[in-house]
């Protein structure tokens, strides 16, 4: 069994699920490459909540680790969702552990900005605070550069024209796995058949996304922003 | 009951402090983070003016107490091995603020300390022991434990322990704790008197609902003794068995019951998990839950297993009890080195139940 926070992680970054945390994973990756500064990726653990709902459930735990008299920094990821204020409701969750004793989480007054103290707590919300969605939509932003995300986006528009539903819940899901499609990948391993399931993690595997570094896309601004605080010496 | 626990000073803790709980509370750590220690200090608490406790627990660990060495083995119950600081144990009830509490001190034998050997002196005196034969204790001794209780009305009560010197008749066993260690088998004699308090009390069934979880053919329990010595037998459609024979989870099990049914008001259980198959610990748990109930006592009990916290989720869960159970563990700090305690209530029980106990909890 697995400690929760693993000895010698003073930096918690928690995520919705697994589409999540291989992004961030490889985001973090790219900054400590590419980052003048020494970040403390060697200190960081990335952390899946399993959905919105289970998020307080985490900080509980995690108030009650081991480790947790360590961390310094702690950066919480969400998806802004559809017909909700999701960064209200990460500090309303924040709020509710806090009533239940310590230790006394401190709760952002604005997303990316950490607070002070110890630990520090920030709040990414994707693709962003003023924009429902996901974190598909965010990636489906930064590939815009790409004329196969403008074929996308062009079929997408037709279908709605068309008026055949698509929930805005899977809107941006659809869109990776036609981007993907679009790009060859799924398609090369068997000449009649395509791979059952398609990952929005493989987008960052195209030749596309390394080519054109699309981790310093404008569109990923915010999320830089907000992991280099939290990996900040 | 107790609501909050404090301990300083003693074993391996410098400052432990236990709030929030429960009617039955669950105690678990990693080696060497002091769950037994702890059990212990409850018992001292529970037994608060009887020193000779501090031996009988010294030997439940497998350490002899030779005469003449008596300072060396009750040093072993200070923080550090050092008597410099005193131990101190105190717990508040749930319907009081007012803490009971019992300090441990070391008087080295000089001049300084005269006063507390000169008290000790007229204790063995009041005894009936000869003065110069008390003279004799006193200026062999090159140390003395000074006992202070304070019970929930705020009186002070206190006794003193000399090596090899008679206990004074003021350091009364005041039993409300009962201790069952690891490695504890139910002694045969005991249980026999045990169960017989409890036929006499009609408690008997709470003890054969037990039994039947692990054998389902059980019809009733008798005492009989066909070969002299007193001893539990069962009956299953008509044959009678001795319990002994039946197996070490449901004698183990048995003990537990019998402990409760003697009302203590706190019992202690090392290593709870010992002979109990992980199907069955969940009705184990609703078992001694139930008990603890309705006899109004409050079980603690260490455990090194997961199943074991499982079931006990499980069967408070199931029950709807959830909020009478805690869960504790004990750790060491990595920034100081102290042992602490992280205790898991109601809420954070189902917090770690719904990442399926997928993380550390033990």
């Amino acid at each position: 069994m697995a400690e929760l926070i693993p000895e010698g992680k003073t930096r918690l970054l928690l995520v919705e699920g697994q589409d999540d945390h291989i992004f961030f994973e490889n985001f973090v990756n790219h900054l400590a490459d590419s980052s003048d500064e020494k970040l403390h990726v060697s200190n960081l653990a990335i952390i899946q909540y399993g959905g919105r709902t289970k998020l307080t459930l985490l900080l509980r735990e995690l108030k009650k680790a081991q480790n947790f008299e360590m961390v310094t920094h702690i950066g919480i990821v969400r998806d802004s969702d559809f017909n909700t204020d999701a960064f209200r409701s990460v500090q309303d969750r924040i709020r509710t552990v806090n009533r239940e004793g310590p230790p006394t989480l401190g709760i952002p007054d604005h997303p990316i900005l950490p607070t002070i103290g110890d630990p520090r707590v920030s709040i990414l919300i994707v693709p962003s605070v003023a924009r429902e969605g996901m974190l598909d939509d965010l990636v489906m932003d930064a590939l815009a550069v790409d004329p196969v995300a403008t074929c996308v986006h062009n079929y997408f528009n037709c279908l709605e024209e068309q008026q055949v539903t698509i929930v805005p819940e899977k809107r941006s899901k659809a869109q990776i796995r036609v981007f993907l499609i679009g790009k060859n990948v799924g398609l090369d391993t068997d000449v009649s058949g395509i791979t059952d399931r398609l990952f929005l993690s493989d987008v960052y595997e195209t030749n596309l996304w390394q080519r054109k570094n699309l981790w310093e896309s404008h569109e990923l601004t915010d999320a830089k922003a907000f992991l280099t605080q939290l990996l900040a010496p | 009951m107790y609501k909050s626990f404090r301990v300083k000073n003693f074993r391996c803790f410098k400052d432990l402090q236990i709030n929030d709980l429960g009617r039955v509370n669950l105690i678990a750590g990693k080696n060497n983070t002091g769950k037994t220690a702890l059990l212990e200090a409850m018992h001292l608490l529970g037994r608060p003016l009887f020193p000779p406790l501090l031996f009988e627990l010294q030997e439940l660990r497998g350490v002899e107490v030779p005469n003449n060495h008596h300072v060396p083995v009750w040093r072993l119950f200070f923080y550090n091995v050092t008597s410099d600081n005193d131990i101190q144990v105190s717990a508040r009830h749930m319907d009081s603020n007012e803490p009971v509490s019992l300090s441990i001190k070391e008087y080295a034998n000089s001049q300084e300390n005269a006063e507390a050997f000169v008290k000790h002196f007229q204790h063995l005196t009041a005894l009936g022991v000869p003065a110069a034969q008390a003279n004799g204790y006193i200026t062999r001794a090159i140390a003395m434990l000074e006992f202070i209780h304070i019970d929930e009305l705020g009186t002070a009560r206190d006794a003193h322990y000399l090596p090899n010197s008679p206990v004074p008749i003021n350091t009364v066993a005041d039993d409300k704790s009962i201790f069952l260690p690891v490695g504890w088998r139910p002694d045969r004699q005991l249980v026999a008197s045990q169960f017989s308090l409890a036929d006499l009390g009609g408690k008997l069934e709470h003890l054969e609902r037990i039994c039947r979880l692990f054998e389902p053919k059980i019809t009733d329990m008798r005492l009989l003794s066909p070969l002299g010595e007193p001893t539990i037998w069962a009956r299953l459609n008509g044959i009678q068995l001795p319990l002994n024979l039946m197996g070490d989870g449901m004698n183990h099990v048995c003990g537990f019951i019998l402990a409760m049914l003697l009302n203590p008001r706190y019992l202690l259980i090392d290593e709870i998990e010992n002979g109990i198959h992980f199907s069955l610990q969940s009705e184990v748990w609703k078992a001694i839950g139930q008990v603890a109930r309705e006899l109004d006592i409050q079980v603690f009990a260490t455990t090194h297993s997961l199943e074991m916290i499982r079931a006990a989720y499980e069967a408070f869960s199931e029950d709807g009890k959830l909020d009478e159970f805690r869960y504790h563990r004990l750790y060491r700090s990595r920034k100081t080195g102290e042992i602490k305690a992280a205790t898991y209530n109601e809420l954070d029980m189902e917090a770690v139940a719904a990442f399926d106990f997928d993380h550390e909890v033990r």
